[in-house]
């Protein structure tokens, strides 16, 4: 409950911010940081990183764009109210699969193969006609109209983003606290001892990586929609790597952290070219994250915290 | 005071986590035989680790050989002569025999591959065995031999005669009088009381992360009393542990 | 048959540049744990100053060295002053090298553009020979790659095996804190060790210039091919890095030649493969 509460200043934005800040400044890390938090979600509980985070997210909006109305001459055009559970089941099993294929690595092990995994699929799609439309991808994608309401007016698709990354912080809190996701986290900190116990550690772990999927995967439509379009380079090493600079920049021991990555790296990116040659972008971003991973591991969550920590202590040594 | 011993440790404060290892250990070591005995989990192994640099402290000093050593690096604290032979051994397994010697070799030494040799005529007949397709015996040798190519002036021994036959173990026994006699420093820490009584001249007993008591060995071997209470041994079990290895 | 055969060099061409890569990649991880995320970028900085040395002396050899150097000096650099920083911290080392290949590409982008360089070759390697028996002509420099990667696999094979460095490296890979007991600076040797595998790197992206051509995004092409050469041979191991570059460069020429839109499936069914029977790889050591 109360880390959704963290989303309330996003809630109030609509009633001073035009267009531009509402959809491209705020929506667009409320987006990022839905993605992110699969990968949060991961670090925290799971104790992986995870480089296969935009994958989950592409796979629901490669659905979302097959089956959906689109500009391009592939795929096969069918309701929203089915496109999208498919696209969150689509997801939430490639979450499990990745999950099933990296079940055994922890550490820097898994990083590797997560990144294997999701450069491997950008290449699939990149090389894939009939489901992918390789390199040129799906353009033209249109969110919905629901009720009457049209997905592409910015205030309805600002609202619904904030009802998702609320929702999405709150399964990820309530998931923790169920006795899978206690489970999750007694195989992070002892793996040998859950199976000494009798407790099959593959499922467990499968399950963690769906319910990433899953997260990614809300994200990954509201992304699709956001952007109109996607292609390989949605999922290529790009996005992979932004995904993450998102989630270490922000924190990966809280799932909060990932919207404060999000916001910082959006700030960052829209606001860069002012101070800094546009083209110069990735040496700036590479420096931010080289200095938080250098002076502040626990990211500007951890620095955050403690900054209020020191600012709760202060009145109390006053008085001694 | 005298001579300053080879080895002071002062107040010295050990943490693992939560958990308080060691709880302001003093302790002297000069260049005799100094036997460290104690039950299981009173700290010894730790108290080995933090003398080479190895378990980070949070308290207390450590001087060796008039160098402030507290907060040195392990490999300083071996290059200034602390040899440490650990517990379990710790050979590398995909070095031959020959190559843990080679690897160890300095100009002007004074134990040299040839001397190792000439010493443990066992380890030139394995010269090209790796670590792991040695015996223990032989893997206390080796791992023996290659803290002696340091030319230590201290020489740190963690439970060297663990799990090896009986003959190995009178073997392990000589070698370190032998070492003593000649004038190194040898701090000998041991589960079995037996080997400690033949190879130190002076024990220190260890409970619960604080030396308690530092005798000479005949003292302590005297006073059966004193061994039940520290070492929970009674009279009986010593012959049993030494039936045992 | 022909184009089997011819698919099948150009193979163990792909395999060979494969394994300059990942040989590098792998020898640091092996002894420090640590993932060089940003071993793409030294492999890329390698190609651009062996294009610039080459360019200015007009020597082939001598750009391959500079290169190398260059990669060298910088993976060096790196180690001494960032990653050593926190050593035994991997995921924090990993997660600074992604950070680091970020600036790097950046700053070649900058520097060299976005243009492709090919490095010229001495006249001796520019043109191509005759096979025997098949009679197609193939290129020299394909097969002046796989004889330079024979010989490095070899070389790094002897020093590892037989020297002195060697043995500390090994004993650094068994047991870094009792090497460190036995007064060895093993903050030292990982900066050799890190100049090594620069070295190697920065070689191989000379090689990649000679051979193919190198430009922005070469260097993550490089790192994910030694990423998968390392997981399907088996993380640390020199000969896993050369089996797994035999099985991922000759995997990969098939497929594209046999199938050109799954090509990278198969790559990546060897790999789903191999994790699932091995996961340490197919000579890695497993994990104690």
């Amino acid at each position: 409950m109360k880390s959704a509460l963290f989303l309330l200043p996003f809630a109030l934005v609509p009633f001073f911010a035009n267009d531009f800040w509402l959809v491209q400044i705020f929506g667009r890390a409320l987006i990022l940081g839905i993605i992110a938090l699969s990968l949060t979600f991961l670090a925290a509980y799971l104790g992986v990183v995870s480089f296969a985070q935009a994958t989950m997210a592409g796979v629901a909006g490669y659905t979302v764009a097959y089956f959906g109305p689109n500009t391009v001459d592939v795929g096969r055009e069918m309701p929203f109210f089915v496109v999208l559970p498919l696209a969150m089941i689509m997801a939430t099993l490639s979450g499990a699969i990745i999950g099933l294929i990296a079940r055994r690595s922890q550490g820097i092990y898994a990083i590797m193969i997560t990144l294997a995994i999701g450069v491997a699929f950008f290449y699939f799609t990149r090389q894939n006609y009939n489901y992918f439309n390789g390199w040129t991808g799906f353009s033209g994608i249109r969110a919905p109209e629901i009720a009457g309401t049209s997905l592409r007016e910015p205030l309805p698709f600002y609202l619904l983003i904030i009802l998702v990354s609320a929702l999405c912080l709150l399964f990820v809190n309530g998931f923790i606290k169920s006795p899978l996701g206690l489970t999750i986290q007694a195989v992070r900190d002892a793996p040998k001892r859950v199976l000494a116990i009798g407790i099959p550690t593959t499922p467990v772990i499968v399950s963690a990586y769906a319910f990433a999927g899953f997260i990614a995967g809300s994200g990954g439509i509201l992304n699709v929609w956001y952007q109109e379009r996607i292609s390989s380079f949605s999922v290529g090493l790009g996005p992979i790597v932004d995904i993450l600079v998102i989630a270490v920049i922000g924190g990966l021991k809280n799932p909060i952290g990932a919207f404060i990555g999000a916001l910082a790296f959006v700030l960052l990116d829209t606001f860069a070219v002012d101070f800094i040659d546009r083209e110069r972008f990735n040496t700036l971003i590479g420096l931010v994250l080289l200095a938080i991973i250098m002076g502040a591991p626990d990211g500007l969550h951890g620095l955050a915290k403690s900054w209020l920590s020191r600012f709760k202590k202060r009145p109390s040594e006053n008085q001694v | 005071m005298g001579i300053e011993p080879l080895l002071s440790i002062r107040d010295l404060q050990v943490h693992y986590g939560t958990s308080h290892v060691l709880h302001g250990v003093n302790l002297d070591v000069d260049q005799t035989s100094l036997g460290m005995l104690g039950r299981n989990g009173m700290g010894k192994t730790t108290l080995c680790a933090a003398i080479m640099g190895l378990v980070p402290i949070s308290g207390g000093s450590i001087h060796f050989d008039g160098h402030d050593i507290t907060s040195s690096t392990p490999e300083k604290r071996a290059r200034l002569g602390i040899g440490y032979v650990p517990q379990g051994r710790r050979v590398f397994r995909s070095l031959t025999v020959e190559e843990h010697l080679r690897m160890m070799q300095r100009k002007g030494s004074e134990w040299t591959i040839e001397r190792v040799f000439d010493t443990f005529v066992r380890l030139k007949e394995r010269r090209r065995n790796l670590g792991d397709q040695l015996s223990g015996g032989e893997q206390q040798m080796l791992a023996i031999s290659r803290a002696l190519m340091l030319d230590p002036k201290l020489l740190v021994l963690d439970e060297p005669t663990e799990g090896l036959a009986p003959a190995i173990v009178s073997d392990v026994i000589d070698l370190v009088v032998r070492l003593s006699t000649e004038g190194m420093g040898i701090m000998l820490v041991e589960q079995n009381i037996h080997a400690a009584f033949a190879a130190a001249q002076n024990v220190a007993i260890m409970v619960n992360g604080l030396i308690v008591e530092k005798l000479p060995t005949a003292v302590l071997e005297g006073d059966i009393e004193l061994q039940k209470r520290h070492l929970g041994i009674e009279p009986g079990q010593i012959t049993a542990e030494e039936d045992l290895v | 048959m022909t184009f089997f055969l011819i698919v099948t060099l150009n193979g163990l061409t792909l395999a060979a540049l494969y394994f300059l890569a990942a040989s590098g990649f792998t020898l640091i991880f092996g002894l420090m744990r640590t993932v060089n995320m940003a071993h793409g970028a030294l492999l890329l900085l390698g190609g651009y100053v062996g294009f610039e040395v080459a360019k200015t002396t007009g020597f082939w050899p001598l750009g391959i060295l500079g290169g190398g150097l260059a990669a060298a000096f910088a993976g060096a650099l790196i180690q001494f002053g960032i990653l050593g920083r926190f050593q035994g911290d991997e995921l924090r080392q990993t997660l600074a090298s992604i950070a680091l290949s970020i600036i790097m590409a950046d700053l070649m982008l900058w520097y060299w553009g976005g243009i492709t360089y090919q490095v010229a070759l001495p006249d001796a390697l520019a043109g191509g020979f005759k096979l025997p028996l098949l009679g197609v002509g193939y290129a020299s420099i394909r097969l002046v790659l796989i004889i330079f990667a024979v010989v490095v696999g070899i070389t790094l094979w002897l020093v590892i095996a037989k020297t002195r460095l060697g043995a500390i490296i090994r004993a650094g890979v068994d047991d870094r804190e009792m090497l460190r007991a036995l007064g060895f600076d093993v903050a030292k040797i990982f900066i050799i060790v890190f100049a090594l595998g620069g070295l190697l790197a920065g070689m191989a992206g000379v090689v990649a210039a000679s051979a193919l051509s190198i430009a922005p995004g070469t260097d993550l092409q490089f790192l994910l091919s030694s990423l998968v050469v390392v997981i399907v041979g088996g993380m640390g191991s020199v000969g896993g890095a050369a089996l797994g570059a035999l099985l991922i460069g000759l995997a990969e020429q098939y497929g594209l030649a046999y199938a050109p839109t799954y090509g990278v499936v198969f790559t990546f069914a060897i790999m789903v493969f191999v994790l699932a029977v091995r996961p340490q790889g197919l000579l890695g050591r497993s994990e104690t």
